[in-house]
């Protein structure tokens, strides 16, 4: 389902005091534990997670790991008290994983319940805690996109064509693929802004009007192709 | 190996948890974000000092006034025996502020927790979003300690001791911003200044240096080695800066209490004052 732009998947269960979601495995005595996208998204893009050298029974809230981001230090903590039977070492390798696919490749551990029937009683469905979530994701300003912006331009003030020359200066030493989210009060910046993908070959991955803001998710083109419209 | 010279500025995390049930300690978290932090969990019974709101004039571009120093450690709980512990987010970038801020204003029983927020959260130690309501604190500010602050002026001033190697000057900022290459780091685009450069005969030693992988400082020999390598030996005064105060004000505290210099002053209008200057020497 969907939570205020959010994706929220049905096939698990939440915690949402530590932001931590649990997925029984199909053939049954363990689960998958990762962040919430939720989380994902308002720290944006993460940079490390480092397992903690734990062994044996961790009671909930226990931390497996910690992250970082760009703006935040936190911790993936148990939903349930359990045992960690598996670490998923790809997403230490590759903590984006935790951004670019919350709910799958970024699972963090698998564990085994000390209970099994804990997770039943104490964990909620999406349903459940869809309301709550809503709510945080409101007041904390939590925008989830199609893919993780690496960086965001706040160009609120600025008129289009100075707005276009700071997106221009931060997408050229950037890599093909990178995203940049721009936030803008140009009224004129829909239009601007086809113009400004014609001129360049760049892609607005996607776009949202929030009260005054218009905010465009800009991802850099390997091989751009500028383009010429019929006037 | 060698204690620090002023040992008596750092807890340890261990340390902390002990005393955490201490009437004549108190604890605040000092954060750039506090969203993405305090308010995701704290050490029990820990203030919130919010960077932006509660440690700058809300008008003029300056630190706070000895008056709203008062009424902010009157929130906290702080009397004149309370032994204020600091921490907070990004290798206590913001906490090593404040510290320099509080002495400032003779605040005199101030520490910074070693390894700061994610040494704590790290070691898995308890954390809460329960926000404390201490008493009010009976703490006063005192007249501001001169010896601490370098303004544009003095700045100027010990350009020509700088050239006669008689004066040092520390740049903390990345070498990309020393070089002029870029002129705010890449997380902090809108804080530019118009020009990109250094003050003409600064050492570049970024700020970070002073700090290990796990967020703890460095031992004092290791240093000794990183400062004296670069000509910053306590046998000259040094002014520190970065781009906006905050940097420089760690390496200002590593200089002054890890080391033990007997003359560091840290210059806060930094870069985004000289670099918007007219008509104000720059170096490439």
């Amino acid at each position: 389902m969907d939570v205020g732009g959010c994706p929220l998947p049905e096939d698990r269960l939440y915690d949402l005091e530590n932001d931590v979601w649990w997925k029984d495995d199909p053939e049954g005595g363990s689960a998958r534990v990762g962040i919430l996208g939720t989380l994902a998204a308002f720290a944006g893009p993460f940079r490390s997670l480092a397992f903690r050298p734990v062994e044996g029974t961790l009671e909930r809230g226990r931390s497996v790991a910690t992250v970082e981001s760009v703006r935040l230090t936190g911790a993936v903590r148990l939903p349930v008290t359990a045992v960690v039977v598996e670490r998923n070492h790809e997403v230490a390798r590759r903590p984006r994983l935790l951004n670019d696919s919350p709910y799958d490749l970024g699972w963090v551990v698998r564990v085994r319940p000390v209970r099994p029937q804990e997770p039943g009683e104490s964990l909620e469905t999406a349903r459940a805690v869809a309301g709550r979530l809503g709510e945080r994701i409101r007041a904390q300003r939590i925008r989830c996109w199609p893919m993780t912006p690496d960086i965001e331009l706040n160009e609120v003030g600025l008129e289009c064509s100075a707005v276009f020359a700071r997106l221009d200066e931060e997408l050229s030493p950037r890599p093909p693929g990178d995203a940049v989210l721009l936030v803008t009060d140009d009224p004129t910046s829909p239009i601007e802004f086809v113009r400004w993908t014609d001129r360049t070959g760049h892609t607005v991955v996607a776009h949202r009007k929030e009260g005054p803001l218009y905010q465009f998710l800009v991802r850099k083109e390997a091989d751009p192709k500028p383009r010429r419209r019929a006037p | 190996m060698a204690a620090y010279a002023h040992p008596e500025v750092l807890v340890e995390t261990d340390w902390l948890q002990a005393h955490l049930n201490d009437p004549k300690i108190r604890v605040a978290e000092v954060d750039y974000d506090p969203a993405a932090n305090y308010e995701m969990g704290h050490v029990p019974g820990t203030v919130l000092f919010d960077w932006r709101k509660d440690i700058n004039d809300p008008v003029a571009r300056d630190i706070l006034s000895g008056d709203a120093l008062t009424a902010l450690f009157a929130r906290a709980g702080v009397d004149d025996d309370t032994t204020l512990v600091l921490y907070g987010d990004f290798n206590n970038w913001f906490a090593a502020f404040a510290f320099w801020v509080f002495t400032y204003y003779g605040a005199k029983h101030v520490k910074l927790m070693n390894g700061g927020r994610k040494k704590w959260i790290a070691e898995d130690r308890p954390m809460t979003k329960d926000v404390p309501k201490p008493a009010p604190g009976q703490f006063r500010a005192h007249a501001p300690d001169a010896a601490l602050r370098a303004y544009l002026d003095d700045v100027r001033k010990v350009l020509p001791d700088v050239k006669a190697a008689k004066f040092t000057l520390v740049d903390v900022r990345g070498p990309k911003e020393f070089s002029g290459e870029i002129t705010a780091p890449p997380e902090y685009p809108t804080e530019h200044a118009q020009r990109g450069g250094h003050i003409p005969g600064a050492k570049n030693i970024p700020w970070a240096q002073a700090v290990k992988e796990d967020g703890t400082f460095k031992s004092r020999e290791e240093l000794e080695e990183l400062y004296r390598a670069k000509g910053v030996t306590p046998s000259h005064p040094v002014i520190t800066y970065c781009r906006i105060g905050e940097r420089s004000s760690h390496t200002w505290f590593v200089l002054t209490y890890l080391l033990g210099y007997p003359d560091v002053r840290n210059y806060d209008g930094s870069w985004t004052e000289w670099g918007n200057l007219v008509r104000t020497p720059i170096e490439k």
